[in-house]
């Protein structure tokens, strides 16, 4: 073997330490060049101590907590964090930020009249409008008032989200580069618009581990009645981190987690003795192959394992006060359910679940957008609000991060036909508005601005990468820091891009 | 691309020609020796050919030597001792090749002077040989495996730094930059210009000047002033030759001179560095930098600790890595009435090291809080779900750093509340299902503008 296949592996990569530490061994064998003798010199004074130095470049790793579940890497958090969990309502589809958040008041009296090319500038279109002869500017059907103390405008379809803006950090100038539903999820869900790199919270998962026994320490919703554009489990994936950083997804439903419940007819009183001896078995593998995947597999027994009692305890909602259940609406009831979800997310996180991602489909109107608009935000606005509520009053609000936002905005100009009551709006990625609550943002802030017809950011922009880049700081992660080696290179979850948009850290 | 130096082309020729030399006149040895002991025969008419070709190699080898000597790239003085016993080992060479040839000029005195003369020839070589290896290779390039080795103290070395929270300015930082430096010469058997870095002491006495480190003034240290002449200048350290302090290096003494006034026992952080000081040391110690701000740091805590809290049941996470600071969590139910005195027992070991503390549900009473009201550091205080009162609550006024409460679902009323309020750190309290109503909330927060007290929504 040349040297040069060695040094392949020679990284910082946590998680192939003990690989290299074989093959240390290795070398050591092959170099010493002394066959039988050395392995017999090697097993005499105890192949402990001969590894037991470090590879020269390799830092020694630091005081761990041995919990069981993934236990984040040495050197992390790499400060104070602010938030200790975080839930994400990812709104998919692309909600509109002019029936909701973003109030454009001179659009009123522009309606019907032609988008003017200098505001439209060089942003392309997608197929759908592109060869529309007209793009006529459609103002919100929806009227806008301002609440609170952060006299914040927020539109009438989210009379309950309106209630609590003054704990949340409205971010109007988000943009992103994808201007299609799957390259922006993907983008927004992995820093890359191309499938295959690590979920954000499968970094939080790789990077700070976990903080409880018996949940996965990262976890996906994925929202029924929603219809619109699919969702795929690689947005939760683990990419290439090790696999027991995926999100482990919740379903709808009387089985949230498939497989988890016995066979027919089989007790599960003699589990337990099996995984231990599967365990052994699997070690003897991880001994033989040093792949990591293997170690990962039997956490993963494990984790299965333990949540066989805690997964129905944590969802079985009985518990839950009347008040409750009326807080996040009715549906609430109705396992599956945005609202369903949403009070399930809370339980997930008193539980010590680090990061919930929480999906809702359906706001992808590009026909009949007043109507469609309409129904989701009837659908979200009590629960989202609910959950806000519900976080504050509990004190849970002070370490979570609450995270609100879809792949891209709309445009201004309306899809097809305009009338004064029904039209649609198409994608739009270069500005819509995301929100943050809770831990460590300010409460009852706005941050950017966009100008008249939502269509340009006219100051302070957040690119994606800034957005993953805050969300880290607030984890106590330096984004530029928490990187994986993998195929020759290192990766971010920001790529070689982001910053940290410090303006909104309270 | 660098100019062509043919000199030093040539020169660079002479770690391989050395080679020649040594082989002839070993040879030359060996076979005196075979010779003589009639291990072999017939093979001493080879000797004075060897030693000619020996000779003529060590010629050849030493003026490639020279030129290569002009690179400047070697150590003075080590390179001159190589170099004159290189030279004196060609003489001898010659020497001994001139009586074995039995010219009759040497008649009388090549009895007594060949063996002696080939034996000093042998000795030379491998001495010279040894040098010129030390010049290419460093000095304990040969000695660096040998088994058995005796491990030189150095009485300032420390333990590899894992951590900036950890680092000892002076220890950890200046010092490694001195030794990897200026320590061959300024060390205790060597002291040039009466200076030495061997100890602390020896680092406060200075040089024969006096005035190697002026704490709080770099420009008033002769350090500071040497280091950063002109490197043509004859003063400049670490002079010609010696690999010179990089800018960084430069950039970490300056700072602990001036910022830190040369403390010797002081920590990086504790002399509030700023980012651009943070950034410097963390690159020299090979960390990734700590955004600065966000440091903390308490006393270590040992890994048995931590076990020792994991098995009362704690949930135990290091809040920013190499802090020492924790955010500690009893899952809920967890903790009991019965078992919970036991428990913050155990925790309380620890107990300025916790920043965040989380008992929901854990069975804790007015008694318990007493505990905790020693646990100075806490920033964050989530005791909801527990049988507590006002009574209890007022010995928590001893917690300084206390920046948020959680009272959800316990029985604190307006008076207990009230005797937090003076905190100075706190902002938020969380009091949704206790007694307090609303009417009381807002007689307290009109009190306290600062503070918000959260009831249920």
């Amino acid at each position: 073997m040349c040297d040069h296949h060695h040094d392949i592996l020679r990284s910082n990569v946590h998680d192939f330490k003990k690989v290299e530490q074989n093959i240390d061994r290795r070398q050591f064998l092959t170099k010493t060049s002394l066959g039988l003798g050395a392995l017999a010199l090697g097993s005499l004074m105890g192949t402990d101590k001969l590894l037991a130095n470090t590879p020269p470049g390799s830092k020694p790793t630091g005081p761990i907590n041995p919990i069981s579940g993934p236990q984040g890497i040495p050197g992390l958090p790499h400060f104070l964090p602010k938030a200790k969990r975080v839930i994400y309502l990812f709104q998919s589809g692309g909600p509109s930020q002019f029936e909701t958040y973003d109030y454009k008041p001179k659009l009123t009296d522009m309606f019907g009249k032609e988008l003017p090319p200098s505001v439209r500038g060089n942003q392309r279109l997608t197929a759908m409008s592109a060869s529309q002869s007209t793009l006529p500017i459609a103002p919100s059907a929806y009227k806008f008032k301002q609440y609170g103390e952060s006299r914040a405008w927020v539109s009438e379809l989210m009379p309950h989200t309106a209630e609590m803006v003054d704990d949340i950090c409205f971010i109007k100038s988000m943009y992103t580069e994808q201007i299609n539903h799957d390259p922006a999820i993907t983008f927004f869900q992995t820093g890359h618009q191309l499938p295959g790199r690590p979920s954000i919270g499968s970094w939080m998962s790789y990077g700070l581990g976990s903080d409880n026994q018996n949940l996965p320490t990262f976890i996906t919703l994925v929202s029924k009645n929603g219809g619109g554009q699919p969702l795929y489990s690689r947005l939760w994936g683990n990419g290439f981190l090790p696999t027991e950083h995926q999100g482990v997804q919740f379903r709808s439903g009387k089985d949230p987690v498939l497989y988890l419940n016995n066979p027919e007819n089989y007790d599960g009183h003699d589990r337990g003795q099996m995984l231990d001896y599967l365990k052994q078995l699997n070690n003897i593998q991880h001994d033989a192959y040093g792949d990591p995947e293997i170690t990962a597999r039997i956490a993963q027994y494990e984790m299965a394992y333990r949540m066989q009692t805690s997964v129905p305890e944590v969802t079985d909602m009985s518990d839950e006060p009347e008040h409750i259940f009326d807080m996040y609406g009715k549906e609430s009831r109705d396992p599956g359910t945005y609202a369903a979800n949403c009070l399930m997310a809370r339980r997930l996180l008193e539980k010590g679940v680090k990061f919930v991602q929480l999906y809702q489909r359906g706001w992808d109107q590009h026909i009949s957008l007043p109507g469609g608009v309409k129904n989701q935000c009837k659908m979200t606005d009590q629960p989202t609000a609910a959950l806000l509520k519900d976080l504050k009053q509990r004190g849970m609000l002070e370490d979570t991060l609450v995270i609100w936002g879809g792949e891209f905005g709309r445009t201004v100009y309306s899809q097809g036909k305009l009338t004064p009551d029904n039209y649609g709006r198409d994608h739009h990625p270069r500005c819509f508005t995301m929100w943050m609550a809770g831990a460590g943002v300010k409460p009852g802030f706005t941050y950017g601005e966009t100008d008249d017809f939502s269509y340009n950011i006219t100051k302070d922009p957040v690119h994606v990468h800034d957005f993953h880049a805050t969300l880290m700081h607030l984890m106590g992660i330096d984004h530029e820091r928490l990187t994986y080696k993998h195929q020759g290179r290192r990766f971010r979850l920001t790529d070689v891009h982001g910053h940290v948009v410090k303006d909104i850290l309270s | 691309m660098e100019e062509s130096n043919i000199i030093l082309f040539l020169g660079r020729f002479h770690p391989l020609l050395v080679h020649l030399p040594i082989g002839f006149l070993l040879f030359a040895a060996v076979i005196e020796i075979t010779e003589r002991f009639k291990i072999t025969k017939g093979l001493k008419n080879a000797i004075p050919f060897s030693l000619l070709l020996g000779t003529l190699s060590a010629v050849a080898a030493s003026i490639l030597g020279l030129m290569l000597a002009t690179s400047g790239d070697y150590n003075h003085e080590a390179l001159d001792n190589h170099k004159w016993a290189g030279i004196a080992t060609t003489f001898i060479a010659l020497f001994a090749y001139l009586l074995s040839l039995d010219l009759s000029i040497f008649k009388a005195i090549k009895q007594k002077l060949y063996l002696v003369l080939v034996t000093i020839m042998v000795v030379g070589l491998s001495v010279t040989g040894h040098m010129g290896g030390n010049l290419t290779h460093g000095e304990d390039y040969l000695t660096h495996y040998m088994p058995f080795k005796k491990v030189k103290d150095d009485p300032l070395k420390r333990p590899e730094v894992t951590d900036i929270a950890q680092a000892e300015y002076f220890a950890d930082v200046v010092h490694p930059i001195i030794k990897a430096k200026c320590f061959s010469c300024h060390n205790a058997s060597k002291m040039k210009g009466q200076l030495s870095f061997e100890s602390i002491e020896t680092y406060v006495k200075g040089g024969k000047h006096g005035n190697t480190i002026v704490p709080g003034d770099a420009d008033a240290s002769e350090i500071m002033v040497r280091v950063n002449l002109d490197e043509s200048n004859k003063l400049f350290m670490p002079p010609k030759g010696k690999t010179p302090l990089t800018e960084e290096e430069k950039g970490i003494l300056q700072s602990w001179i001036n910022q830190a006034k040369a403390d010797y026992e002081i920590k990086v952080v504790d002399t509030k560095p700023g980012d651009e000081t943070l950034a410097l040391i963390s690159g020299y110690l090979k960390l990734d930098g700590h955004a600065s701000g966000d440091m903390v740091h308490f006393d270590e805590v040992s890994q048995e600790q931590i076990l020792a809290i994991q098995n009362e049941g704690f949930t135990i996470r290091e809040l920013a890595a190499g802090s020492y600071a924790y955010d500690i969590v009893l899952p809920s139910g967890k903790g009991s009435k019965g078992n919970i005195k036991e428990k913050l027992e155990v925790l309380s070991k620890i107990q300025d090291n916790i920043l965040w503390l989380s008992l929901e549900n854990s069975g804790i009473s007015d008694e318990e809080l007493k505990l905790i009201s020693n646990f100075k550091n806490v920033q964050l205080l989530n005791i909801p779900k527990n049988d507590i009162s006002d009574n209890g609550i007022k010995v928590l006024s001893t917690l300084k750093a206390l920046k948020s409460v959680n009272l959800y679902n316990t029985n604190v009323d307006y008076e207990g509340v009230s005797a937090l309020l003076a905190l100075p750190e706190l902002k938020k309290i969380y009091v949704w299902k206790t007694g307090l109503d609303q009417k009381e909330i807002a007689l307290l927060e009109e009190k306290y503008a600062e503070l918000k007290i959260i009831s249920g929504i």
